[in-house]
């Protein structure tokens, strides 16, 4: 397991606060998952409609980490701050370019802590863990020889997030995906994002 | 893989991100049969108070089995799997076993639904790691009481 010094952006006051990026996901952080952001989840279940539910709340990392042992190619990363699990990430190294026109890294599944997501804490506890397993994303692919081409498909609420913000590629609606839009960084775009992130 | 970016590039990121969802994967209908989250967590609660029982009572796995009538497997998957449902056999068999009422073992267990079930924070407490095996710490000693008063607080009220 190797980790990488990185920083967040504390919501409350706007600090950097010292994170760490781990390029694994093991049975510690699954069980710190499902101790710490299942209960918000359910709170949040309790107390809002349905239609502000996160669109993740029926995502089993439990199965989701036990195929991805069992499969080549797969990658867990997670990002740790202040004791808490803030960020995970399952990509695929294996799944090779049938969504776009060529090789690339693909994003199985992303997803940030309750408490870090605006819709259901204002401000969020921690900033910028999106965008920095994005990055984590891009960096691998790069070190991989995709040369930082990552794909993804984008849950609904966060199109904008990858369309306006990052600058992904839209390839389009994908039918095996539920219709989920399907993104792409070209070379090109993954090194600018790192360079500078974000489009806008 | 070593991710080495400035710290500008952070409050960058974290400036232009603004209030946007990220998350990206399997839509809801992708995945309608899979165990809800809210399961997962009453699983997980379930399977930390029967290990802490089976610990107080200085009991193995298999000792726990012979007792409750049960299958040592169905208990293992009980303690380690929060995705594993259990057999309400099991979980009436374990509340003989505990001295506890089978109507609030069920409860506890997510097959019946409580009418007021343990508080939030009070599961979350509960639900942290613990050893396999030997005598209960003064913090799971502690943690183990106060979840049961809570989980038969509903039944004293009644009387």
């Amino acid at each position: 397991m190797e980790a990488s010094a990185i920083y967040l952006v504390r919501g409350a006051d706007e600090t950097l606060v010292e994170a760490v990026l781990l390029d694994d996901l093991d049975k510690l952080h699954l069980e710190q998952l499902e101790t710490t952001w299942v209960p918000v989840v359910e709170q949040v279940k309790r107390t809002m409609p349905r239609d502000r539910w996160p669109e993740d709340w029926h995502w089993n990392w439990r199965d989701k980490l036990s195929h991805a042992r069992q499969t080549f190619g797969q990658r867990g990363f997670c990002i740790v701050c202040e004791g808490g699990l803030q960020g995970a990430m399952l990509l695929d190294l294996a799944s090779l370019s049938n969504k776009g026109t060529r090789s690339v890294l693909y994003v199985e599944y992303l997803a940030t802590a309750p408490w870090n997501r605006p819709s259901i804490q204002k401000p969020p506890q921690f900033k910028a863990v999106g965008v920095t397993l994005i990055a984590a994303a891009v960096q691998l692919s790069m070190d991989e020889g995709f040369k930082g081409r990552i794909g993804l498909h984008s849950l609904p609420g966060a199109r904008k997030f990858y369309e306006e913000k990052c600058g992904m590629t839209v390839i389009g609606p994908d039918p095996q995906k539920q219709n989920l839009t399907y993104y792409e960084f070209t070379s090109e775009q993954a090194n600018a994002f790192l360079a500078k992130p974000l489009k806008r | 893989m070593k991710l080495n970016l400035p710290k500008d590039w952070f409050i960058r990121a974290a400036k232009l991100e603004g209030d946007c969802e990220v998350g990206a994967g399997s839509p809801p209908a992708a995945v309608q049969s899979a165990t809800p989250m809210i399961s997962v967590f009453t699983h997980l609660t379930f399977g930390r108070l029967v290990l802490l029982l089976r610990r107080k009572l200085g009991l193995s796995i298999d000792q726990l089995a012979t007792r409750a009538e049960a299958a040592a497997e169905e208990l293992q998957a009980i303690e380690d799997d929060p995705y594993h449902e259990p057999e309400p056999s099991t979980v009436y068999g374990l509340a003989q076993v505990f001295g506890l009422s089978p109507a609030k073992m069920m409860q506890a267990a997510g097959l019946a639904v409580a009418k007021h079930f343990p508080p939030d924070q009070e599961a979350v407490r509960f639900a942290t790691d613990a050893k396999p095996t030997g005598p209960l710490s003064p913090e799971e000693q502690h943690a183990l009481e106060a979840y049961i008063a809570t989980l038969l607080d509903d039944e004293r009220g009644k009387r």
